[in-house]
């Protein structure tokens, strides 16, 4: 049985961007995968807190300066991650390079906020239900804090050592897209971390 | 092992098992990325392996560890609930490097 050619994708590009692209895609099911680990967290934050008559159960809610800092730097941090995300789809490659390593630096700043932010929560992780559910609820995105950081940092390095083709622009802009991503979280977690306790208390 | 150490060990499986999930998804996908032509069962595998045993030592460690006071069953001197927990974490953390190492195996390197 011979085989029979019924078309010639030899003209298609090799890369494109967001939905032109398949690691536009498989970084989407990503997001959709960390995202419902997001949602249950919340969820057992919100179990146990509608179960209990008192909210903190007998800690102390958490200092708001630290936390609302960096929630304000992550919002501010949108613009200049806009900016990457423009630069590389007009396939700019100065640009491209200049804002990642902003990027880069605007992780290391957020990872040192967070550090000053735990000893400031007021409660220990392993002190009763309350502790070990708001201590989830930031461990979680203190990982996403951290591993967006490495490869934000690895790409900075990757775009001023290697050529940069259209793929490369991709990657960056599919960067941004987590970074974006990780932010958005960041808001209904920093609520009831932070503002719940207030709420309910 | 002293009650404190215990009290540790218990949740080895959790976070050093983590750990090594982490290091082997981030150094191969890192490295793949820096030059494909690396990307075979060599990098994948051998360092698989590596993480593999860590993050299984560690789930055996926790798993030993959670019988640490047997008149305990809760309470901040329990290691019980730790114990199982880390050591169901690692052996989670044990099937996703096996997963990740298989890579380098069944896809060629480099390919698009």
């Amino acid at each position: 049985m011979s085989a029979r050619i019924v078309g010639d994708l030899s003209d298609l590009p090799r890369a494109g961007f967001r939905s032109h692209g398949l690691w536009g895609w498989a970084g989407a099911g990503f997001m959709l995968i960390e995202g419902m680990g997001f949602a249950l967290a919340i969820a057992a934050y919100l179990y146990v807190m509608a179960g209990n008559d008192q909210w903190p159960l007998s800690e102390r809610p958490p200092d708001l300066e630290w936390g609302t800092a960096n929630t304000l730097l992550m919002l501010g941090s949108l613009i200049p991650n806009y900016f990457v995300s423009r630069a590389a789809r007009r396939r700019d490659a100065g640009r491209t390079q200049r804002w990642t390593l902003v990027m880069a630096a605007i992780g290391v700043a957020t990872l040192l906020v967070r550090a000053l932010e735990f000893p400031h929560l007021n409660g220990r992780w392993d002190h009763d239900a309350y502790g070990s559910v708001m201590w989830t609820l930031i461990v979680m995105h203190t990982t996403h804090l951290i591993t967006d950081f490495f490869d934000t940092f690895f790409l900075a390095v990757f775009l001023h050592t290697h050529p940069i083709d259209t793929e490369r622009f991709s990657d960056t802009d599919d960067n941004a897209g987590y970074w974006a991503f990780i932010v958005a979280w960041w808001i209904p977690l920093y609520a009831l971390v932070y503002w719940a306790p207030r709420w309910m208390s | 092992m002293s009650p404190h150490a215990r009290r540790y060990a218990a949740w080895s499986g959790l976070f050093v098992g983590g750990a090594a999930w982490f290091a082997h998804h981030q150094v191969t996908s890192d490295r793949v990325y820096w030059a494909c032509t690396t990307g075979g069962p060599l990098l994948t595998g051998g360092l698989g392996a590596l993480c593999f045993i860590i993050a299984a030592g560690s789930g055996l460690v926790s798993w030993r560890a959670r019988s640490g006071r047997p008149d305990r069953t809760e309470g901040p001197e329990s290691s019980t609930f730790a114990g199982v927990v880390s050591a169901g974490a690692a052996a989670l953390f044990c099937f996703a490097i096996l997963l990740q190492g298989l890579t380098g195996f069944i896809v060629p390197a480099c390919v698009r």
